[in-house]
This record gives C-alpha cells, structure tokens and sequence, in this order.
C-alpha cells in the first residue's frame, strides 16, 4: 500500500468517532464508549510489545498501575495537572520497563510472561498494603482520592465528552505510531525478534536494544492510559490498576483481534467490550462473574479455533486462496508449516 | 525460639499440601512442556465438590478423596483429549504459550461458574476433626493439618514410585524427554498426554480435599493457588517430583517463617522476588538438571 492510502482507514475510525458522541447521548453509552476506545488503545499499546515484538507480557498492568500513582500522586501532592502528568506518569513507566527489561531479557516464552506478572504482583502486594511509599502518601488498601477542581486544566470535565475526545485522541495517536512502527526498520527488527530471536541476533540485529525500545514504547503509552483512566474516575487504587483482570483484557483483545497486526487489537476491543457492557445491563447482579465468563469463554475458543486471531486467521486464509489459484502443491507445503504468524 | 518453632512447624504441614498443588502442575508441565495457568482454579472445583459431599452425605473429608481424585482425574483427561492436544498440534513452536492462554481462559470460566452456582460468600466444612488440635511439647499442631500432611507425604511418595517403578510411569517419563524416540519405540504419546493431564488433575482433586477440613472456600481462591503452584514448580524444577516436594516445602516454610517474624505480606512479597531471581539465575529450578543445548 502507498503510504498516503495507509492512514486513510485511522482518518474514518477519527471520522466515526468524531461522530459518535452525536448519536450516544446519554452517559451510561458514552462511558461504555469511553471503555471501547480505551480498551483498544490500551490492547493496541500491548501488541506493540506482545504482537510485534512477540513478548509475552502478561503482566504489561504493571504500566497501567504505574502510570495511574504516578499521575495521581503528582496531581495530589504536588499539583502537578494530569495533562503534564499523564506524560511523566510515561516517562517514569517507560524507564521503569527498561529496568525490567534489562534483566529479563534473555527469558523466552513463558518464563517471560511469569516474571512480568510476578513483577505486577510484587508492586500490587506493595501499594495494597504499605500506605506510605518512599514517604510519599499512597493510602494502601484505601486507594487514593483525586481532589475535585472541575477545572479542565486539572483534566476535569463536567460531562463525558471530554474524557472521550481525550481517549480517541490517544488512541489515533498510538495507531499512528503503531502504523509508523510497522513500516519502519525497526519494526521489521521486532518482528524478526518475534519470529527467531536467535536468528535475528546472529544478523546482527541488537536484540537487547530493541526489546528495551519495544518495552519502553508500550511502557510508555499504556502507562499514559493508566494515568487517564484513573482521572476519569478521580480516585486509583491498587487491586484494579495493578490486577490482573485489566492485564488480561488488553492482551485478549489483542489477541482475539490479531496480534502483529495493526487492526486487530481495535477489532478485538470493538468486539468484547460491548458484549461485556451489553451483559452488566443484562445480567444485573450477576454482572461480574457473566463478565469473566464471557473471557473465558472467548479466550478459549480463540485458542481452540484461531490461535492467530480474527486478522490473523482472515489473512492466512487469502494468502492459501492465492496459493491454491496459482500452485495447488504450496497449499499443501503451507499448511504442513502451519501457517506461522500473521504478517501484515 | 518458640515462635520460630511453631513457624517451622506450620511450614511443614503446609508444606505437605503445597507438595500435592506443585504436583498437579508439574507432571504436565513436565510431560508437555506447557503450563496450566488454572491449577488453582481446577482444585477449587475439587474443594466444591468435597464440600457438597461433607455437607449434604456427612462423608469424612478424607474418603471424599476418592470422588474429587477421579472426578477431576476424568475432567482432566477429556480436557486434553478434546482439546489440548488439539491446540498443542496446530501451534507449533507458540504451543506453551497459546495452552497458557487456554487454561487461563478455562480458569476464568471455573470461576465465574462456581461463583453463579455457589455465591461470593466464603464456606467452611465442618467435620469432626475441626476444632481438635495435638500439643507436640509446647507446639500445637490442628489435627486436620496434620492427617492432611501425612497423607500428602503418603500420595507423593506413591507418585515418586509409580512414575519411577511402573510400566506406564516410564513410558510417561520416555515421552516427557524425548517424544519423537518414544514414539518409535511403540508408546502412544497422546494417550501419554492425557494421562499425564488426568494425573495433574487427579492429584488437585487430592489436593482439595486434604484443604477442604480447615480451608474457607470462596469461588475466587483458585488463582493464588495457581499463582503458588506455578512458583512451586519453577523453584523445584519442571516435572520431577522431588522437586515438587523440595518447591513445596521451601515456599510453605519460607511463607510461615517470614509471615511469623516479619509479615504475612513480606513473606509474599519475598516469595515473588525468590520466584523472579530463580527464574533468572536458574530457570531449570533449584533441582532441577541443567541440560546443555
């Protein structure tokens, strides 16, 4: 694709979502809305280290969990706005992500994804339970309150619509970032990690200085979404942003879209967050575990049935359509191989 | 010193469970190479259904060990059967990852389904042996905790023997270190899986009705128990059962002996940190054997 027909699909997604909030005027779908975007920026966040990079970071809360005390603790204690603390909410994230990143590097597959959601449940246990951390106030297991200015400098507004163009600015902003990533050197070096780590490297790819960009680069934006999600609700508290239900999510929306792809991760969120808001409607008290099981149930099925996600599988089956109009034996060389990753 | 005592004590008998719970992650592990992020979650359909059956039929906790061992032993094997083997033959080299995935996604179902059917309340048995506890000189130990420990002890070494001495315990063995070669010499490795799956099970459902006498059950405990296996496992080293044994024990005295001169939180939050130094310093786990490739 030329490169200026490549961001004619993010221009319609800013289009459709310009639009939206005419059509969704009442709060309850403007929330869930507000939850859509969110979920694909955050997911799409994820596949940068998780999709292309083909780490797999479980515990990727971490950041979200970062970024939320670090603006929060910013704007409370030092009224420092979210706006200038969502970006050093980043920066600490993404530095913080290097310093992980440095020593887990080596670990491959699952070893990997233990560590980084060990790593989460050592900072959820720490802010859950110690009220004070390096002196500063973090309030444990009672979470910490936003002081209320209304004032939109503070990144408080009176209705919704604010936070909502905030979320789908974000989220164009990492798609493009996104898009420019895949078309860029160093995004064939991460996805060359992804497929044979120690093939890249004996081509001299410095394996260690991408993982550590990919890290800080996802670092980075999730914890920015971590420091706007908890503006939105003027309150963080440890057991959501450092959980492992918001680790999960973006990494099965991901997932279920297609990773290594630039799209999948919004289709993903496109498809579970409604079904699962749909369902807190629907299913009244038993909203909770009809939100878990819907997960569940999509995480299995995707795993049973395609591995590679939406894109992923719709992908693999046109390149196999192609095959099978020009050499009837490739098709059967391909699936043999079994298909390997998606590829955009 | 008495406090210290007591600590090491209480290790030891939990030590004994968490022996059984490493177990019955770690022979899959060690057969296929893949984790089951839902260990904790499977054992808590083990702790349901021990609890039904104290409540409702006044069975002794220990004999409901027959119902939970073949009951989950039985969800075990249709799991791999069915779908497992599916997923680890279409995934290649991304199998580890994408099972972890599907366990995960199976553990989120176990536990939003036992919390429609049972409620978020938390639950406890009673049974003629809650409440009574031994005096060993000036250490108490509750008596539940203490036949549960044995008989932890009793079914691990049963397992040790029974992968080390039978036919089928070798064959099991042969695929875990070399498929391809087991295959040759006429064992059915994907039965082997699902036995080994079945086994992995079986021994939750072990595990749960030896917690089941002094445990609270709540639909949501399963998680930390999986958390806690898979430390256990990655600390003793992948499917060998004295590692298991060795894992369990280092953790349950390591988590008292902490929890009981510092803090229950220290002493979990140094468990994770252990966890991630031993992953990377020696990822083959402390007893593990070091295979050059």
């Amino acid at each position: 694709m030329n490169s200026k027909k490549r961001f004619i699909p993010i221009a319609v997604l800013l289009a459709v979502g310009l639009l939206v909030p005419q059509v969704l005027k009442t709060e309850f779908y403007l929330q869930s809305a507000i939850y859509v975007l969110l979920y694909m920026y955050w997911a799409s966040s994820w596949n940068i280290l998780g999709g292309y990079t083909g780490l797999f970071a479980l515990g990727n809360g971490l950041y979200i969990g970062i970024g939320a005390y670090v603006a929060a603790v910013l704007f409370v204690h030092f009224g420092v706005s979210p706006w200038i603390g969502m970006i050093i909410a980043g920066l600490v994230a993404g530095l913080i992500s290097m310093l992980i990143g440095y020593p887990v590097f080596k670990l491959k597959g699952i070893y990997y994804a233990l560590a980084s959601i060990a790593l989460m449940s050592v900072f959820e246990l720490i802010f859950n339970n110690e009220t004070s951390i390096f002196g500063i106030y973090t309030g444990g297991p009672n979470g910490l309150r936003f002081t209320m200015t209304g004032n939109a400098l503070d990144m408080q507004f009176s209705g919704k619509e604010g936070y909502y163009f905030l979320v789908l600015a974000l989220l164009i902003i990492v798609l493009l970032c996104s898009d420019r990533i895949q078309h860029s050197k160093m995004g064939y070096y991460f996805r060359g990690i992804r497929a044979n780590q120690d093939a890249a490297a004996s081509l001299g790819v410095n394996v260690l200085r991408y993982k550590l960009t990919a890290h800080f680069i996802s670092a980075f934006f999730t914890a920015i979404g971590g420091a706007v999600y908890v503006t939105t609700f003027l309150y963080v508290n440890a057991k959501t942003v450092f959980g492992m239900e918001l680790s999960f999510a973006m990494m099965l929306f991901c997932v279920l879209g297609g990773a290594n792809t630039l799209w999948g991760p919004v289709i993903g969120a496109l498809i579970m967050v409604p079904i699962q808001q749909g369902l807190r409607i629907a299913a009244g008290s038993n909203m909770a575990a009809m939100s878990s099981l819907i997960y569940g149930v999509a995480l299995c099925l995707v795993m049973l049935f395609i591995p590679d996600g939406i894109l992923g599988t719709l992908k693999d089956l046109t390149v196999r359509r192609r095959k099978r109009a020009t050499d009837p034996l490739q098709v059967a060389d391909g699936a043999a191989n079994g298909g390997g990753g998606a590829d955009d | 010193m008495q406090l210290f005592l007591q600590a090491l004590l209480d290790g030891i008998l939990l030590g004994g469970i968490y022996a059984t719970l490493g177990l019955g992650l770690s022979i899959a592990y060690g057969i296929m190479h893949i984790i089951n992020w839902a260990a904790g979650q499977t054992m808590v359909i083990g702790l349901y259904v021990s609890y039904l059956l104290i409540t409702k039929y006044g069975m002794d906790p220990y004999v409901t060990i027959l119902f939970t061992f073949t009951l989950l032993g039985a969800l075990g094997f249709v799991l791999q059967k069915t779908m497992i083997n599916r997923i680890i033959d279409r995934s290649g080299d991304r199998a580890g990852a994408n099972v972890l995935l599907f366990t995960a996604g199976y553990g989120y179902v176990v536990t939003s389904v036992l919390e429609m059917i049972f409620g978020t309340l938390s639950v406890t048995a009673t049974t003629r042996y809650t409440g009574q506890s031994i005096a060993i000189g000036f250490l108490y130990a509750p008596l539940p905790k203490l036949i549960s420990c044995v008989i932890a002890i009793v079914a691990t070494v049963l397992i040790y023997i029974f992968m080390h001495k039978s036919e089928l315990g070798r064959a099991i063995r042969a695929t875990s270190q070399d498929r391809n070669t087991a295959q040759l010499m006429g064992i059915n490795a994907k039965l082997m899986y699902c036995i080994g799956f079945a086994l992995s099970f079986a021994l939750l459902g072990l595990t749960a009705s030896l917690l089941v006498p002094y445990y609270p059950i709540t639909p949501y405990i399963g998680i930390s128990f999986s958390f806690k296996a898979l430390i256990i496992v990655v600390i003793g080293g992948e499917g060998n059962v004295k590692g298991a044994f060795a894992g369990g024990m280092f953790i349950a005295l390591t988590e008292k002996i902490l929890g009981s001169l510092v803090s229950d939180t220290f002493a979990q939050i140094m468990v994770f940190c252990l966890f991630i130094v031993v992953l990377l310093v020696r990822p083959e786990g402390l007893m593990g054997k070091r295979v050059k490739s």
